[in-house]
């Protein structure tokens, strides 16, 4: 044990949140993709001042210019400027990875803890329930929604089919803690106390499953957001003319040959932001659950 | 090992069962009629061609008998007629799935034949600087668009250099050449990724410490010891990520214009082929329900101790 392992006795309680930052400010890697994830918040927020053109205005005379010193990073087939198109599509990206996160959480916590804590058939029912969510390829399954889901509502298709599709894999997780959790003495000491269920959900259960909980669900965002992209890209995502980097992708795909900026920055953003994403995810998980790295 | 076995295939049965609900639902859950749904703007002047498909098709009965033929249908190997191919859509899927199967297998030999030696070479040189650069490759990887590298190769090889062919499947196995690489190039930094943690966590356990203080040469610590214990997280990792395969293979039918069962999906969504889809989301889920099954039974004869659990 070293000097500061003997003073944990003397220093004052710390919260998992400044512990887990504690740890997490030292991992370089994952400071540059919270860096980055900032810096894109910022660029979503302040899309209107920030882009040079107005992304969804169409001005044929214009169309395909190359990058050059007018159109930073060259224009599309409408003539519309791709960076401003860019800086847009951010909101997209950060909505679609954020949004669907909360449904996913809340059916997850909802039916984790019934599985674990009721057990007996309605664990076998949510649990056969999650395998059988987890037989479908994710993409297949938001195919088949967006293709029931009206063109108009394809942003909303998106956030709900993606909520939908995470759910089992942390409900797994959730079930998986609750079970460990209860077997624990302090839960016994609460019982024999006469604490009633309530209390012990969301005194003892629930704080014990945040940490899991917020590593796979920042795992999750990346993922979401690599989705949206992939359904854009094939034409059942966001509808134009909302701008967004899997759609460019998609209409820049047929001009590949002539006008390959079409195709390049799009793709760049995608990468970029899914990159930041798991580098920061990367870092909090081995900073929530210091045994895992050692 | 012969129990285990059937014990596997009795618990995919209400799996199976729930997923046929799901896809059943998740058709149904609109409001509206499907048959409208499939014609489009046709559907409002010709309602009497509305009422003859709704009838044809069962459409007409409630909710639980539609499901009820459905799921027999499907237990039969009907899936249903395609409403624009005119064809059972399973016939649809099965001349089409060849293809697609070729190109998961051929990507997954490119994904394990980079993935596995770099993920290794990175847990044997822990925080060497092959570890550090290999790792932020893999990274990069990972974040990697799979219809966005295959559209990036397609630009410098196809295009530009004119090596191997843009699209299509004219030029025999040179054709299969560009998505098979770009596929396995993805999934070969996920593979790298678990590789690497797979052999690190096996290589902190105690026998692997006993097996170096008896003397044994590290190659056959690493053979005997660490592999074979890796592998086992690693195959449940590989084939869950056979999932995501089936997915990117899909993109990459798309990109290369290859007549896939991901091609034949995004063409039903554009055709509305309502119970073309629902046949292949159901065909697709029970590919992928056997993998796992396979997977499990496998792990049977890599585990003594999981067949006595």
């Amino acid at each position: 044990m070293n000097a500061e392992g003997t003073s944990t006795l003397t220093r004052p309680r710390e919260s998992l949140f400044g512990d887990t930052w504690r740890r997490l400010k030292r991992n370089r890697l994952a400071m540059v993709g919270l860096v980055i994830i900032v810096l894109l918040f910022l660029i979503a927020i302040f899309a209107e001042p920030l882009a040079p053109y107005d992304p969804i205005k169409q001005n044929l005379r214009e169309s395909h210019v190359p990058p050059g010193s007018q159109h930073l990073l060259g224009t599309d087939i409408h003539g519309r400027d791709i960076l401003s198109r860019l800086i847009y599509g951010t909101r997209i990206s950060l909505l679609v990875g954020f949004l669907p996160q909360f449904l996913s959480l809340s059916l997850a916590i909802l039916l984790g803890l019934l599985s674990g804590y009721h057990g007996g058939w309605i664990d076998d029912l949510i649990m056969r329930l999650a395998d059988a969510f987890f037989a479908f390829p994710s993409l297949l399954f938001m195919m088949a929604l967006m293709f029931v889901m009206s063109p108009k509502q394809g942003l909303l298709g998106i956030v709900l089919g993606l909520g939908i599709v995470g759910w089992a894999g942390r409900a797994r997780i959730m079930r998986g803690q609750v079970l460990s959790i209860k077997e624990r003495t302090y839960i016994d000491a609460a019982e024999a106390i006469g604490a009633p269920t309530s209390r012990i959900i969301f005194r003892h259960v629930l704080p014990n499953c945040v940490a899991p909980l917020i590593i796979i669900t920042t795992m999750a965002i990346p993922g979401a957001i690599m989705a949206e992209a992939g359904l854009s890209f094939i034409g059942l995502g966001v509808p134009p003319p909302t701008p967004s980097w899997g759609q460019m992708l998609y209409t820049g795909r047929a001009y590949i040959r002539q006008f390959p900026w079409l195709c390049i920055w799009p793709g760049l953003a995608i990468l970029v932001t899914v990159l930041s994403f798991n580098l920061f995810g990367d870092g909090l998980r081995d900073a929530l659950d210091p045994y895992l790295k050692k | 090992m012969r129990t285990y076995i059937i014990r596997r295939i009795l618990q995919m049965i209400p799996v199976f069962l729930l997923v046929t609900i799901i896809a059943f639902g998740l058709m149904n859950i609109v409001p509206g009629d499907p048959v409208v749904t499939m014609l489009g703007p046709r559907a409002a002047s010709q309602k009497n061609m509305v009422e003859r498909i709704r009838h044809e098709y069962g459409l007409d009965q409630p909710l639980i008998v539609q499901y009820v033929r459905f799921l027999s249908g499907v237990l039969h190997g009907d899936f249903g007629r395609s409403f624009f191919y005119h064809q059972p859509v399973l016939d649809l899927i099965l001349e089409r799935f060849p293809l697609t199967i070729t190109l998961a297998i051929l990507a997954m030999i490119v994904d394990l034949a980079i993935g596995i030696p770099a993920g290794t070479i990175s847990a044997l040189k822990q925080y060497s600087i092959w570890d550090y650069s290999g790792m932020i490759v893999a990274l990069i990887g990972v974040s990697m668009p799979v219809f966005w590298l295959a559209l990036l190769l397609q630009m410098l090889f196809a295009y530009q250099l004119g090596w191997l062919p843009v699209s299509g499947l004219s030029e025999g196995w040179r054709s299969l050449v560009l998505p098979a690489v770009t596929l396995g190039l993805v999934g070969s930094a996920s593979t790298a990724r678990m590789t690497r943690s797979c052999l690190l966590e096996v290589l902190r356990d105690d026998y692997v410490r006993t097996a170096r203080a008896k003397g044994l040469a590290e190659r056959l610590v690493i053979g005997r010891h660490v592999f074979r214990n890796a592998l086992i997280p690693l195959v449940t990792m590989e084939a869950i990520g056979f999932g995501a395969y089936l997915t990117g293979v899909a993109f990459i039918e798309i990109v290369f214009g290859l007549p896939g069962v991901g091609k034949l999906l995004l063409d039903a969504t554009f055709n509305r082929d309502l119970f073309l889809i629902q046949g292949d989301v159901i065909f697709t889920a029970f590919i992928f329900l056997s993998v796992n099954l396979i997977v499990d039974i496998l792990y049977g004869f890599l585990d003594p101790r999981i067949r006595y659990q």
